[in-house]
């Protein structure tokens, strides 16, 4: 009980910052959905789009998106905050996701059909094509990138297209905050060598078309 | 063409027109009804049989004759009648009995998850470390989760000396039972009536936490006082204790003669006697900040709970500890894998 009503609630929301990541974190992790909620309007486009620039893909990013939060929430014991902010989780959870693409598909498969199978939206014929103009201005970005290793490419991905600082990278990553000064310092200057067609320098698993989907062995 | 800037990315775009929504809303179902891993339609021995039962005890409900199978294994032993607070009192005395075990060691347990709708059998393996120093291994449908908090992504070589776990044991819980109850009415989250809510809290809360055993002990006696909790069936696999609301009735296991905790379950039942005060529904309207997921839940009218649907007596979740002990550590044949 004790819970405020739908009016006082309304209140708190026009003269109270809104709750910190924390508070509803503790909420949620508490089993509040709607804070949950919250969380996820409040992050699920950032964690899209992230996503997205992994894959070039706005319907995989769709449901990689949803496996993130559902991961996240089926992982909450071991959820922690960095900052104040839940987002380098997310990116963390997001990274996982991003390697183990088939598995995470599979786990959460029952819950991605059931989204599925919600009914569709009309589908606009403009927003249609915005996004396969991105698909494709998204599939050269990371043709671009490809020499580099993934652990580089995601550092890049983190620091430069997120703007995340070296220690909300650390974080996602869970890394020490040298080590992302360093990759991320390896991928810039392979970037600039790139520039050159010189590609024979040994670094041959970035050569895969598909970095991003590999599966680890387990 | 790549000069000193790396190549970047397209600008962000938002989720096609109602997909936000229908992934949120999705997300909201998951959490609401699947707060355990998934699992498969398992056919429950000794339903049929309980029923039966039910008419020697008059604290037995009758349960709806509806089993989809019946094992020759499951049906009724020697019926004692008991009440639900005897058998829950019964169950804090063993819970209590435990060991605290040495705060270097590890707890150990192998559990089974299954769901109706979905077609695997979830099993789990975990190794907790009891004062939270040591690193922890969790395996759970072959996948495996290294437990250590100081570092996001451990590796078993490079665990630092202290993991900054959690203790292998709840401890915020109260160990006394009148404030254990209270604590159940006070922390249990949701919009359900009080009495749903605290007792749904329970069956969450031991449904994978590992309790220290006071807290145990007094979260069991605690159940007992909680209105519309009634004794369900005894069979030679376990005592089923249970509350039902709105079509699904969630039950704590124990075992016969023993009443050592066994899991936790949940079944499709329409038994309407236990019908509790206050509260809202599951999902109401109004939790749905998105008009299209509110008008949707609307149209849906959802007042029952996820399975409610379901033939009566159909087992929807269940969560059942097969192995549960303490170890001094991880075995070494586990940290070696990759």
């Amino acid at each position: 009980m004790g819970e405020p009503n739908g009016r006082t609630g309304h209140k708190q929301v026009m003269t109270n910052e809104p709750p910190a990541d924390a508070e509803l974190w503790g909420r949620a992790r508490n089993g509040d959905e709607r804070a949950f909620g919250e969380l996820f309007d409040r992050h699920s486009r950032t964690v899209y789009n992230y996503c997205f620039r992994r894959t070039a893909d706005w319907s995989a990013a769709e449901d990689l998106t949803s496996v993130v939060f559902m991961e996240t929430w089926r992982r909450r014991s071991q959820v922690r905050l960095s900052a104040d902010s839940l987002l380098p989780w997310l990116y963390g959870v997001a990274g996982n996701v991003l390697r183990n693409h088939r598995r995470s598909l599979r786990r959460h498969g029952a819950a991605l059909e059931r989204v599925r199978a919600l009914p569709a939206a009309v589908d606009d014929a403009a927003a249609a094509a915005a996004r396969l103009d991105a698909e494709h201005e998204m599939r050269a970005v990371l043709d671009s990138i490809r020499r580099l290793n993934r652990k580089d490419q995601e550092v890049l991905a983190l620091c430069v297209w997120e703007g995340l600082g070296y220690a909300e990278a650390a974080a996602a990553l869970g890394v020490p905050v040298g080590t992302v000064r360093s990759r991320l310092a390896r991928a810039r200057k392979r970037l600039r060598q790139g520039a050159e067609p010189a590609r024979a320098d040994g670094h041959r698993r970035g050569d895969r078309p598909t970095t991003l989907y590999t599966e680890e062995a387990s | 063409m790549i000069d000193q800037t790396p190549p970047m990315p397209p600008a962000r775009q938002d989720m096609p027109a109602g997909r936000h929504a229908a992934r949120r809303t999705a997300l909201m179902t998951e959490m609401s009804t699947r707060r355990r891993a998934p699992g498969h339609r398992l056919l429950f021995a000794g339903l049929g049989a309980a029923a039966l039962a039910g008419g020697v005890a008059a604290a037995l409900v009758a349960v709806p004759d509806a089993a989809p199978g019946t094992d020759p294994d499951g049906g009724p032993t020697m019926v004692v009648p008991m009440s639900a607070p005897q058998v829950l009192d019964r169950a804090a005395e063993t819970a209590a009995r435990e060991a605290e075990p040495r705060p270097g060691q590890y707890i150990y347990r192998a559990a089974e998850s299954r769901g109706f709708d979905t077609p695997t059998v979830v099993r789990e393996q975990s190794w907790y470390s009891v004062n939270g120093k040591g690193i922890g291994l969790k395996i759970e449908g072959g996948q495996r989760f290294w437990v250590c908090e100081a570092m996001a992504r451990p590796a078993p070589a490079k665990a630092p000396a202290d993991c900054g776990n959690d203790p292998a044991y709840r401890r915020d819980l109260p160990i006394d039972v009148k404030a254990m109850r209270a604590y159940l009415y006070q922390k249990a989250p949701g919009p359900m009536p009080p009495d749903v809510r605290a007792y749904s809290f329970v069956h969450e809360i031991v449904s994978g936490a590992r309790l220290a055993p006071a807290a145990q002990a007094a979260m069991f006696k605690a159940t007992g006082t909680l209105p519309g909790v009634k004794l369900v069936e005894t069979t030679k696999k376990h005592i089923a204790v249970g509350q039902t609301w709105r079509g699904v009735r969630e039950e704590l296991l124990f075992e016969p003669g023993t009443y050592r905790f066994l899991g936790t379950r949940t079944v499709a039942d329409p038994d309407r006697s236990f019908q509790p005060k206050g509260g809202k529904d599951v999902a109401d309207p109004k939790d749905f900040s998105d008009p299209e997921a509110r008008a949707r839940a609307s149209k849906e009218g959802r007042t029952a709970r996820y399975g409610a649907d379901q033939r009566p007596g159909t087992p929807l979740l269940s969560w059942m500890i097969t192995d549960q002990r303490v170890v001094d550590a991880i075995p070494p044949e586990q940290l070696k894998k990759p």
